[in-house]
């Protein structure tokens, strides 16, 4: 499985954007590079949980204010600012699906559907396929959120436990239920 | 019921589209609007919760610097009977003011000095004993007296002309008020005053538990009864004297304060 480069950083790039941060806590026009070397990676994390646009950019740009209005109580944890910068971003998701009152959106490709099923050892046929997207739909906000993640972001376990406030481990035990549960879901049917 | 709207291929969007809606300085401008105002800060709370605590604390230090200032004057005063105690009792003659005559104050009083018999013979003495001694005396009548101004005069008549400017608080052993001992209760000079004012009456109010007994007497003096009731009082209980009469050299008879102790033995 691929690796997200953007979030994963060499120690020396860890110390640099650490001074970015205490840069932009001295002062609020010094948040600039961190706006713009993270905008993108939190807005597509945003669209891929949206179903409208505009409300993604809407969003994305509430991500970064609220951030800016928070980077004094900023503490350097020996992980990327991103994964602080997505766990604002998780919290204004959900806060704009209460305000809109709109339902959860997953997007997600083809090929990520047939990558899934090739993981839960079925055949990656359509009518899987269609059973799947069911099987989806029937799961719980946090089983939703681990998969797509997981599967269709192809992010990594320690990504994953920064992003949802989790140890690595607990990640990889809970990515691994769920699919243990998707697949039990798969043999009822086949039955 | 679904819980979920999922999209299935949606078209991607470019990093271009993406950065062409980046607006830091929208996000910024945001951020100055909701930043906190100045008085809302931290550092404003803790300058003004400082300063409030400085001003507080100054004001209580003058306050108590006041205070003090005024106990030490109240201590001068009380202290003033005291020190006119230990004045030689010689010095406490009733300075009678003659209203008849009247002081020059607009002239210096001229000073004649004398050699005396007496003198001469001192003299004599401590020349004997390689010591000069010189006595002076203030000879008086040959001051002739000129009129004063009329206020002076209209001051001086409002003073009373019975009895002397000295202490008439009335004391025994000394002791205008607190604690006494039965000795010192029970002395031979009675209840004075320093002024020659003599007491010619008192009352003696003793308590002693819930009982309290009166005592009349006709002089300065304690009488028997009245010692033989005081030794039969308890320590820490108090002794009144009161309705104390006195009577100036020129006969006039006045109310004096009452004294009040506690018993010490």
């Amino acid at each position: 499985m691929s690796i997200n480069p953007v979030y994963h950083l060499t120690e020396d790039k860890l110390q640099k954007e650490h001074q970015w941060v205490l840069q932009a806590q001295k002062k609020p026009e010094n948040f600039a590079p961190l706006y713009n070397k993270y905008y993108e990676q939190i807005f597509r994390y945003v669209y891929q949980r949206m179903d409208n646009k505009e409300v993604a950019f809407d969003v994305t740009s509430q991500v970064f204010l609220k951030a800016l209005n928070n980077i004094h109580k900023y503490e350097y944890r020996g992980v990327p600012f991103a994964s602080w910068l997505y766990r604002i971003a998780k919290s204004e998701v959900y806060q704009s699906y209460r305000d809109k009152k709109a339902k959860r959106t997953v997007n997600v490709e083809s090929f990520q559907l047939f990558e899934l099923i090739e993981d839960l050892e079925e055949d990656k046929t359509n009518e899987n396929r269609k059973l799947l997207l069911s099987i989806l739909s029937h799961l719980d906000t946090v089983e939703v959120e681990m998969i797509e993640l997981r599967y269709f972001e192809k992010r990594s376990f320690r990504e994953i436990g920064e992003i949802l406030d989790l140890t690595e481990n607990n990640a990889k035990v809970k990515a691994h239920r769920i699919v243990k549960k998707m697949k039990k879901i798969y043999t009822k049917n086949h039955e | 019921m679904n819980k979920l709207k999922i999209n299935v291929d949606r078209p991607k969007m470019s990093s271009k589209d993406i950065s062409n809606r980046m607006n830091f300085e929208g996000v910024l401008s945001s951020h100055k609007i909701m930043a906190k105002p100045f008085y809302k800060s931290t550092w404003f709370f803790g300058v003004t919760g400082l300063a409030t605590v400085s001003l507080i604390a100054g004001s209580m230090y003058t306050l108590n610097q006041e205070g003090d200032e005024l106990y030490r004057d109240l201590e001068v005063a009380d202290m003033i009977p005291l020190i006119r105690k230990e004045v030689d009792l010689t010095e406490n003659k009733i300075v009678k003011l003659n209203l008849n005559e009247v002081i020059n104050t607009e002239q210096p009083i001229e000073e004649k000095t004398t050699l005396k018999k007496e003198s001469l013979k001192t003299e004599k003495k401590n020349r004997d004993h390689s010591l000069g001694q010189l006595s002076s005396e203030v000879v008086a009548d040959d001051i002739k007296p000129e009129p004063v101004s009329k206020v002076a005069n209209e001051s001086l008549n409002e003073l009373p002309k019975t009895f002397s400017f000295m202490d008439l608080h009335p004391r025994i052993s000394g002791k205008l008020d607190g604690g006494i001992t039965k000795g010192e209760l029970m002395n031979d000079n009675g209840i004075i005053t320093n002024s020659d004012v003599k007491i010619i009456s008192f009352q003696l109010h003793l308590v002693n538990g819930m009982t309290s007994k009166v005592f009349d007497s006709n002089g300065n003096k304690l009488n028997a009864e009245m010692k033989l009731a005081i030794e039969k009082v308890n320590v820490g209980e108090e002794i009144y004297f009161e309705k104390i009469k006195g009577k100036a050299t020129t006969g006039e008879v006045f109310r004096l304060s009452p004294i009040k102790y506690v018993l010490l033995n």
